[in-house]
């Protein structure tokens, strides 16, 4: 926005209808701008006439409810003699349950911006802003990201409004507090800052605010735009924020004392995100918790899969063939003995083809969905084989470590342990189990260096912070009886502790009444 | 512009207990995969498990008074304690003697893995090359701040440790199905006679002067006089970790053999398998001593910082670590000829040096601190 334009949009109207919608005209590049509709009329008052202007943009505003909230109202009022000002005039004649007083022309372009409608009146220099925001969104389905079996089967939506409704449904209290804050010069993507009052820690509530509020970029559509903005670690692939499309699981973080940033996005960050939080599923909360724990050890070994098997395999074939045995290294032996590549290369040029793989089952359209499978099965695997390209054995390593990445639960967690694979694969092809112990100290110790606003990644395990036993496993959730200590929870305690939390069982245990 | 606060190392990093003896144990600990079990077998024949037990009973004598000057000035360490209690000039001499013994044990440490590396589990890999991937661990792990090197030394000493709990009790289980193994081979339980073990014992609590480093660590250290939980903790983790060790090594091998075989734990993971899957677990435990080893390098780099910045009053340790680490690595490559003159350079020159640092430094500022104490104490009675 030019400094002059931007001058202006600070200055209050004026007291003059006319001169009013020349300024606002001119913010909005009419009538070059077809966006912006101007209904004027006359409001009556005794034997004067005053003269009106309802503004809007006709994209997205409520058409009808302009007409039965605003106009219908003022211009079937008849003889207003009776009211004394505008104020009156309002208060009388308006229905509109969402009505605010707008005192500078910028009041008047954000509201317009954000789909309300402005009334202005001649002789009056306030003006009032009345919400009549509609915008077609997607309905609130299931996120196909985040798809459970047990528990509720429901998504954020593309709507700001309706996501933070979606939470609130979650958390039915008065604690629960919304602060709006607009980023972006152009886009002016209403972001909200939601946490619980009297639980999230007000240092950490502050950070965040800071945080978004320092952002001055052009273009911020979204929280995923926003995420590199505010991040404490802007250059490592690793996310230090958690990226969730389900209002369940956010309810239930902003519970332990998380902050969330909601926008108009499926996507909701939720902040500060441990290693922890990152492998946890939402179903976690919805199973019981040894079949939990055994799902999140799966997870686990997932990782280790997807980040070391390819590695492994080359390690072991070129340097350390004594560790298998002796059956299934002539096994590999045999396989390789057609195979005119080095291991390492093999085993690079088969992770590059699943790349391309899912790369390409993630842009192609859904009626072609089975092709890929087809190529995938039968081009790169059957075929390559055949061909002397790789050897089946190799085939067998790399369906693992590719199938171990989708069981990662963080999409953002499964790319970076993608990439960190790779960098593993050319550490082994380099010295072997050695160059990937040094690699994985480096790697280990890069991430315990990360923070996430503030909290250390690896907490509460190291360094050690009072939990509940929520981390690598999972506990019954009649045991986690303290909110996550790394979150300096202003009440740390989540219930009242033994017999409180699960007192019925105890005193039928102990045979009490 | 990120409005985030990029995770720096912090001037004020502050580590729990926890890490701290995670810390001290695996620095102190990570030589019995090196050449220590060849040398404290040589020296304790069949009683040289008992070595690192008696030695901690030993090291006592000098671990009590430098947790007590630790604790009696907080937020010091043992170079600005000793500027404090006897000059300048002595914390000078002190602190400079301390850097270059540690430089030293540093470098025919590094120097042991990488010959380890290249004869058992990478053969004819040039050392330059091993040293240099070495390099990069020791020099970045340390430049990324305390807090982030202690973290990565609990999971990773974790790992480690789980590893020398795991060997011993897989060597115990294969004693009673792979025949190499033996009870006989402990006995005589007292090895050369009380005598000589004691005397072995008084020289070899030097086993323990990794542990000095507390005196560097204690100020970053969170808990208000939390320097006695971890000097303790380290000391009964590491006298513990070792013998378990030595143990299941002389189970597999009788003493002679052990005191000429270089890295015997090596050897015996060689003859150990899981099955028949995993003839050879050899590879696995390489990864298990290197993470150790390579932490152990870090903190080792991180202390050198520490007390280089502490002796000559520097700011700032960051901008040595890349000197001091290319000092470890070159001293390891270019100074020593071969791995039996590396661990003679370190049993008997440098260790031995240490047992008359680790008896004298800590005691005297104890003894300084009381007679101290004494004085203000007597100087208020009679005003």
């Amino acid at each position: 926005m030019p400094p002059e334009e931007r001058k202006v949009l600070e200055k209050s109207p004026v007291a003059s209808l006319d001169e009013n919608l020349a300024v606002i005209r001119g913010v909005f590049h009419a009538p070059r701008n077809t966006g912006l509709s101007i209904r004027e009329f006359d409001l009556v008052r005794g034997r004067r006439r005053i003269k009106a202007a309802v503004l809007f943009l006709s994209d997205m505003v409520d058409v009808t409810a302009i007409e039965n909230t605003i106009l219908k109202p003022l211009l079937l009022a008849g003889d207003s003699s009776t009211v004394r000002d505008m104020q009156d005039t309002i208060a009388q004649y308006v229905p509109g349950a969402k009505v605010r007083w707008g005192t500078t022309y910028s009041d008047i372009a954000g509201g317009l911006v954000a789909g309300s409608s402005v009334l202005l009146v001649d002789g009056e220099a306030r003006s009032l802003i009345l919400e009549t925001r509609s915008v077609e969104h997607r309905a609130v389905e299931e996120s196909p990201a985040e798809a459970i079996v047990r528990g509720p089967h429901i998504g954020f939506v593309e709507d700001e409004s309706t996501n933070i409704a979606l939470v609130r449904l979650n958390l039915a209290t008065p604690d629960l507090v919304t602060e709006r804050i607009h980023v972006g010069a152009r886009s002016n993507t209403p972001f909200t800052v939601a946490y619980l009052d009297g639980i999230a820690d007000h240092g950490l509530i502050q950070e965040v605010m800071r945080r978004v509020r320092c952002v001055k970029a052009d273009f911020v559509p979204s929280v995923d735009a926003l995420e590199p903005y505010i991040e404490d670690e802007p250059n490592s692939p690793l996310p230090t924020i958690l990226v969730t499309e389900r209002p369940d699981r956010v309810a239930s973080m902003l519970a332990e004392g998380h902050v969330a940033i909601i926008s108009p996005s499926p996507g909701v960050a939720v902040v500060p995100a441990t290693i922890w939080d990152l492998m946890h599923s939402p179903e976690d909360h919805y199973l019981h918790y040894i079949p939990a724990s055994a799902m999140r050890l799966v997870r686990w070994l997932a990782v280790f899969t997807t980040v070391y098997s390819s590695a492994l395999y080359v390690a072991v074939t070129n340097y350390h063939p004594e560790m298998i045995p002796t059956e299934l290294l002539s096994a590999i032996a045999s396989a390789r003995e057609a195979v005119p590549f080095p291991a390492a290369l093999e085993v690079l040029a088969m992770e590059v083809a699943l790349e391309l793989i899912r790369e390409a089952s993630a842009r192609i359209p859904t009626i072609f969905g089975p092709t890929i499978g087809i190529v995938g099965a039968v081009v790169l695997g059957q075929a390559a084989v055949l061909a002397n390209i790789v050897n089946p054995i190799l085939v067998v390593v790399v369906a693992i470590s590719g199938l171990g990445a989708f069981a990662v639960p963080n999409y953002e967690l499964a790319v970076a342990l993608r990439l960190v694979k790779f960098a593993m694969i050319i550490a082994a092809s380099i010295a072997g189990i050695p160059s990937l112990t040094a690699l994985s100290i480096l790697l280990l110790a890069r991430l315990c260096a990360h923070r996430s606003f503030g909290v250390p990644m690896t907490s509460p395990v190291v360094p050690h912070r009072r939990h509940g036993p929520d981390t690598v496993l999972r506990g019954p959730a009649w045991a986690m009886e303290e909110r996550p200590g790394q979150m300096r929870p202003a009440d740390s305690r989540r219930q009242p502790g033994r017999p409180g939390s699960r007192g019925n069982v105890d005193d039928q245990r102990k045979g009490r009444p | 512009m990120n409005c985030g606060r990029p995770g720096r190392p912090e001037p004020g990093a502050a580590i729990g207990s926890a890490e701290a003896i995670a810390i001290l144990a695996t620095f102190t600990v990570l030589k019995v995969f090196l050449a220590a079990p060849e040398r404290l077998t040589r020296e304790g024949q069949t009683a040289a498990w008992a070595i690192p037990l008696l030695s901690a009973l030993v090291s006592v004598l000098w671990v009590a008074p430098l947790v007590s000057v630790l604790n009696a000035y907080p937020g010091m360490d043992i170079i600005q304690i000793t500027a404090k209690l006897a000059g300048r000039g002595f914390a000078l001499a002190a602190g400079s003697t301390y850097y270059v013994v540690l430089l030293a044990i540093l470098a025919t440490g590094a120097r042991q893995t990488v010959s380890a590396l290249t004869s058992v589990a990478l053969p004819n890999t040039p050392l330059y090359f091993l040293l240099a991937v070495g390099y990069a661990v020791i020099v970045l792990v340390p430049l990324w701040g305390l807090e982030s090197l202690a973290r990565a030394t609990v999971i990773g000493g974790l790992y480690s440790y789980s590893m020398v709990a795991l060997l011993p009790a897989v060597s115990l289980v294969s004693s009673y199905f792979v025949t190499p193994h033996r009870m006989d081979y402990l006995f005589p339980l007292l090895g050369p006679g009380v005598i000589d073990m004691a005397k072995i014992c008084l020289v070899r609590q030097s086993t323990y002067f990794e542990l000095l480093a507390l005196g560097l660590l204690a100020p970053h250290i969170r808990e208000r006089g939390g320097a006695g939980k971890v000097a303790w903790m380290s000391l009964v983790l590491s006298a513990f970790g070792s013998s378990l060790l030595l143990l299941a090594l002389s189970l597999v091998f009788p003493y002679p053999s052990l005191a000429r075989v270089p890295f015997p734990h090596l050897r015996v993971t060689r003859i150990l398998g899981i099955g028949r899957f995993f003839q050879r677990l050899d590879a696995l435990f390489v990864a298990d001593w290197l993470t150790a080893s390579l932490l152990g390098g870090a903190l080792g780099v991180y202390v050198l910082g520490l007390t280089l910045a502490s002796t000559f009053h520097l700011h700032r340790y960051e901008p040595w670590l890349f000197r001091l680490s290319g000092a470890v690595v070159i001293l390891a490559a270019y100074s020593i000829p071969n791995l039996s003159m590396t661990v003679i350079a370190e049993y008997d020159i440098v260790r031995p040096a240490t047992t008359v640092m680790l008896d004298t430094w800590p005691v005297s500022l104890f003894l300084l601190h009381r007679l101290r104490k004494r004085k203000s104490r007597l100087g208020s009675e009679r005003r």
